[in-house]
């Protein structure tokens, strides 16, 4: 799908020095769409058109009570996009839904029908390529995790990845929009990934979890302060005690910040090479040039980059918060 | 000096500074990662991985300026 998608990009980059005409429809339109649209859809930032926002600006003019109730649709449902309307959000909700459903069919559909009716000696295509990804999983985890903690949580983190990168990827496609540039999307995900964390280190070994918090100490002879030792110890574990929570709730903040900044910002440098795609010449006519396609190949490397982070990232704290065993001398 | 030009003045100030340090992290960063995969050639891959996942890290601070930048953007008048 990836290759698809970057070899109809390739093509249009070549393409539009030739046939000027056929993208000046198609870029008149984008353009056009873009530059009211989004200023029409209320978002703040400059965005190309999305296949939801094309059909609510089309409604908007020929009938306003279906837009309307669209947009009340997205306010009950308390979306908020801190870039946009509540329909925006509703967008990317949209777009995130298709994604799961058709990530769902791919994979799920293809276990059922590899159960249901193993072929001899021959895989179908779409087994071998979820073989692929298992495995690229399983090594790559397998090396920060260590093997056996790998498997267990390789379900939980190879999602993440998949799904992180195919949203990502929504962005560059035409009449898409990617759900990550959404803050509130992020959180949700990065709430997920605290819950697991936190309730995995819990239900392991309950004492070993809340030794996490105050961290090693000295112990009390060896700081060779006699009586004072005491509360000088028992001040360093409160502190490293707040240390620490403070520690495990910006965790998942940063997550979400750092998928939402470097989604909204691809999104917006695409948009705002895509209004500039117009070039008036002489009069009414004016073709268009597609001045974003090297930020396309740009975004497809940042979007991977930071699904691998996310997850990863992911895996490096469910390893944190395991219990680890510690060595002998340094208990408090 | 009201509200929105302050804004205006502050908000590409704020992005520079943050796009200076973050070249200066990336710049340290990718640098070891150059010697050291000049020292031990076999060992490119990992190293090479091992860097861009250090580089995502140092332009996550950047990406916090630029999120910032993007809230109080929409604040101006």
């Amino acid at each position: 799908m990836l290759a698809w998608l970057l070899a109809e990009h390739a093509e249009g980059a070549s393409e539009a020095a030739q046939a000027a005409h056929e993208a000046a429809q198609h870029g008149a339109e984008a353009a056009e769409h873009g530059a009211h649209a989004a200023e029409h859809a209320g978002s703040l930032v400059p965005e190309l058109p999305n296949i939801f926002g094309v059909v609510h600006h089309v409604l908007g003019e020929y009938s306003p009570s279906t837009a309307d109730f669209l947009d009340n649709v997205a306010r009950r449902l308390n979306l908020s996009d801190p870039m946009g309307t509540p329909f925006t959000a509703l967008e990317g909700l949209l777009f995130a839904l298709i994604v799961i459903i058709a990530l769902s069919l791919f994979f799920i559909g293809g276990y059922v029908r590899l159960r249901r009716s193993p072929k001899e000696g021959r895989l179908s295509r779409r087994a071998l390529f979820s073989e692929i990804v298992v495995l690229f999983f399983d090594d790559f985890f397998g090396q920060v995790m260590g093997k056996k903690e790998g498997r267990k949580h390789l379900s939980f983190i190879g999602t993440l990845f998949i799904y992180i990168l195919v949203c990502n990827c929504l962005g560059l496609v035409w009449l898409g929009k990617a759900p990550t540039a959404n803050l509130s999307f992020n959180l949700g995900m990065s709430l997920l990934v605290f819950l697991y964390v936190h309730f995995t280190g819990l239900s392991r070994s309950p004492l070993g979890y809340l030794k996490h918090y105050p961290g090693e100490l000295p112990a009390v002879k060896d700081l060779g302060m006699g009586c004072l030792g005491y509360p000088l110890v028992w001040f360093m574990a409160i502190l490293f005690t707040i240390i620490h929570v403070l520690e495990a709730a910006i965790q998942p903040l940063s997550l979400a910040l750092r998928l939402f900044g470097n989604v909204l910002g691809k999104d917006v440098l695409l948009g705002v090479f895509g209004a500039l795609m117009l070039i008036p010449i002489y009069g009414g006519i004016s073709i268009a040039f597609p001045w974003h396609t090297p930020f396309l190949f740009l975004g497809l490397l940042l979007g991977a980059i930071q699904a691998l982070i996310f997850s990863l990232l992911s895996a490096i704290y469910i390893m944190l918060w395991l219990p680890h065993e510690h060595e002998a001398g340094a208990e408090h | 000096m009201d509200f929105s030009a302050t804004l205006g003045l502050a908000i590409p100030l704020g992005l520079g500074i943050a796009a200076f340090g973050s070249g200066i992290g990336i710049g340290t960063a990718v640098s070891g990662a150059m010697q050291a995969m000049g020292r031990q050639p076999e060992a490119i891959g990992k190293i090479q991985t091992a860097m861009i996942i250090g580089a995502a890290f140092i332009e996550a601070l950047t990406i916090y300026a630029l999120v910032m930048g993007f809230v109080l953007m929409g604040k101006i008048a």
